[in-house]
């Protein structure tokens, strides 16, 4: 047994050695995750820095009505729809040719409906305001919408108070002063990290978990070359077993997974200020989680990806499809529900929530554990199919002609 | 004159994958000093027989021993006296010469001053000590199998298993592999080889074996096999594999075979290596006699 756990270590140490012996190699393997992160972040922290980015939008304004004018001022007064005063006919065909995504309309009798209801008690119902948008542009038009609405009902709530104060009876005056702020919203962030650390921190935890996953698939497309070459059945000969061959290997593709984590969430630390807010313990359980997720998928690829460019191509697409799916792109509460789903059942998408968990979310240890648990139970499960994927490959070179 | 005790037994081994059996009954022995060469067409089963020695594949009936070891009972001791060169170059070329040499030392469990000196010894020996530092992908195509000899030799196994050790090497190469092996020889290690190189069984091995669907047609000397497989003279197969006119004899049949199996006729390819075989040994008997070495070839001279 300690003459096994001697080899192991031996098989390691050459790995190591093997990849260390491309310098080029070593610093991609270490600059890319983090430049990836890097791009990834600022390009979220640029489009989402606490404010949604403005947007071209058409108004047109048909009635002189005192509200509509009041209305006017406070779609003025905001920031998110940078507008440009037109007739229906243009606005429209603004919105059709898409020069703007929406376009804003006050019709004729627009605010006479509102006032004739408060001033002269008429019978017909008001008018309502409109957002004209073409398909496709259903976002915006109800960002759009809330931006009108909200304006149209301050501005009726301000008049109607008014109205009523103008009144003069005493009861009446102190009930509207208690109507004034009512409808008002206070936004609060209700997480203790700014927004800054948090696109960083989930850009730093998918990528540097993408790339881990790569590392895992060249470490497991050598294991193939030296099947190719002879070198396996040569180590085959020797006195390590077939176990400690994998085992030797694994251990190298953890220590190299290891230190890209040690390097990437360093770098996110020292140039974005990417904290550990949650669990150092959670964080290092992670930490071995993934690198052993890293190594376990490498053994995968090598065990049932075929030759060495069969395998490539399926392991790129796999490993693309388990970032996608699992969140690493972009964070899951942008993803449609039914990917959310999927994701439960995915390691990448454990492995992400554990890590986030461990650092910008500042979550507790039992939430980092029970990801790392379940992302271990993937990797053991990888090794499995690993060792039974070995023993048929194994066999299967055999009959196609003796030795390999 | 006392035998000395093999140091390769196959006692009535047969060999499966799974259902189809791919070799049976095979008895075979070697002894130390002496080299076996295994010759035979595609699929006669030598790669098959080479898996099992080599502790790669299970021996389904019968027993395989090293030194009276069997890889059953002690898989690690049966693999520490064997050393095993593949066809393929199989080392790393990522890494130097020595280094791929301390690797595979420290996979037999030397380390320390004593894998050093074996370094240093195997480097000597297959004439690479200048080299020892340099990136084996910059070798010529003989270094390179020098070194993927040398990788075997480390632990100073009492058997040398060898798979087809000079495919793809110019003659000079070849030569050089050829004193190598002789050299090992000498040294009293046992060496089986696999070859499609007919003038490097009849020049090199002490013992051929030569397999066909599975079994065992003939061993012995070079002398002896040919004897026994071409029993009406050392021409009867012509150079194509036909049966020809023979001095002992008329013509021969097709249908007319020398197998010791007779249910199972010589396929053309086989007659025809027999045929070359002969002359091969022939001719080295030829280029033997006036040095009278009594061996086959020059290649005792040689090394």
């Amino acid at each position: 047994m300690i003459k096994q756990i001697r080899l192991t270590w031996e098989v390691c140490r050459k790995d190591l050695r093997l990849f260390l012996a491309d310098r080029r190699g070593v610093l991609l393997c270490f600059t890319v995750p983090i430049v990836l992160a890097s791009l990834f972040g600022l390009i979220f922290r640029n489009t989402s820095k606490g404010e949604i980015e403005a947007f071209r939008a058409a108004l047109v304004v048909e009635s002189d009505s005192e509200l509509a004018k009041a209305v006017i001022e406070s779609l003025e007064n905001q920031n998110i729809l940078k507008l440009e005063r037109t007739d229906l006919e243009q606005a429209k065909q603004w919105v059709i040719t898409r020069e703007v995504p929406v376009a804003l309309i006050l019709p004729k009798e627009f605010g006479g409906g509102s006032v004739d209801i408060l001033d002269n008690h008429a019978a017909t119902g008001p008018v309502k305001p409109k957002v004209l948008h073409a398909s496709g542009n259903e976002m915006e038009a109800r960002l759009a919408e809330g931006i009108l609405a909200e304006a149209v009902a301050r501005r009726t709530a301000d008049r109607f108070l008014a109205w009523l104060r103008g009144l003069g009876v005493p009861g009446v005056q102190a009930m509207a002063d208690k109507f004034q702020d009512l409808g008002r919203v206070e936004r609060v962030c209700a997480a203790d990290t700014d927004r800054d650390r948090a696109v960083f921190g989930h850009s730093f935890c998918g990528m540097t978990l993408q790339y881990l996953l790569f590392l895992g698939m060249d470490c497991g497309l050598l294991l193939l070359r030296e099947r190719r070459q002879g070198i396996w059945r040569r180590l085959t000969t020797t006195p390590a077993r077939p176990g400690t061959l994998l085992a030797g290997r694994a251990l190298a593709t953890t220590l190299i997974a290891l230190a890209q984590l040690t390097v990437s969430f360093g770098f996110a630390r020292v140039v974005f200020g990417v904290t550990i807010a949650g669990s150092v313990a959670g964080l290092v359980a992670m930490a071995l989680a993934v690198a052993f997720l890293s190594a376990s998928t490498g053994l995968l690829v090598a065990s049932i990806g075929g030759n060495e460019s069969r395998a490539r191509s399926v392991a790129i697409l796999v490993i693309l499809a388990l970032s996608m799916l699992g969140g690493l792109w972009l964070p899951p509460f942008l993803m449609p529900n039914w990917l959310r789903t999927i994701g439960l059942v995915l390691p990448t998408s454990w492995a992400l929530a554990g890590l986030e968990a461990a650092t910008w979310q500042g979550g507790s240890l039992a939430a980092s554990l029970l990801s790392a648990g379940v992302v271990s139970a993937f990797s053991i499960g990888f090794l499995l199919v690993t060792l039974v994927g070995f023993q048929r490959a194994q066999t299967r070179a055999s009959l196609n002609g003796g030795l390999e | 004159m006392t035998q000395a005790s093999p140091v390769l037994s196959l006692e009535g081994v047969s060999l499966r994958w799974g259902k189809r059996w791919v070799v049976t009954g095979l008895n075979l022995q070697v002894e130390p000093g002496k080299i076996l060469g295994f010759l035979g067409p595609n699929g006669s089963g030598k790669s098959t027989t080479l898996a099992a020695i080599s502790s790669n594949k299970p021996v389904d009936e019968g027993e395989i021993l090293i030194g009276g070891i069997s890889a059953r009972e002690a898989p690690e001791l049966y693999r520490q006296r064997l050393g095993y060169v593949p066809q393929d170059l199989a080392f790393y070329e990522e890494l130097s010469a020595r280094d791929n040499l301390l690797f595979f030392g420290r996979m037999y469990g030397l380390h320390g001053r004593a894998l050093r000196e074996r370094v240093m010894d195997a480097l000597e020996f297959v004439q690479l000590v200048n080299q020892a530092e340099r990136k084996p992908s910059s070798f010529s195509g003989g270094m390179q199998r020098r070194l993927n000899l040398a990788c075997s030799l480390l632990h100073d196994p009492s058997l040398l298993l060898l798979d087809e050790p000079t495919v793809g090497l110019d003659v000079a190469s070849r030569e050089a592999i050829y004193d190598l092996l002789t050299n090992l020889r000498k040294r009293g290690r046992a060496i089986v080889l696999t070859t499609h190189l007919l003038e490097e069984a009849a020049c090199l091995c002490d013992q051929i074996a030569i397999l066909n669907q599975g079994k065992l047609m003939a061993h012995g000397s070079l002398e002896e096999v040919c004897a026994h497989l071409s029993p009406r003279g050392v021409g009867y197969f012509s150079a194509d594999g036909r049966p020809g006119q023979t001095a002992k004899g008329p013509t021969l049949h097709k249908e007319e075979t020398v197998s010791t199996d007779s249910t199972q006729p010589v396929p053309r390819a086989l007659a025809r290596m027999i045929a070359n075989l002969a002359a091969q040994g022939e001719a080295h008997r030829r280029a033997a006699a006036p040095h009278e070495t009594g061996t086959l070839g020059g290649l005792e001279k040689a090394a």
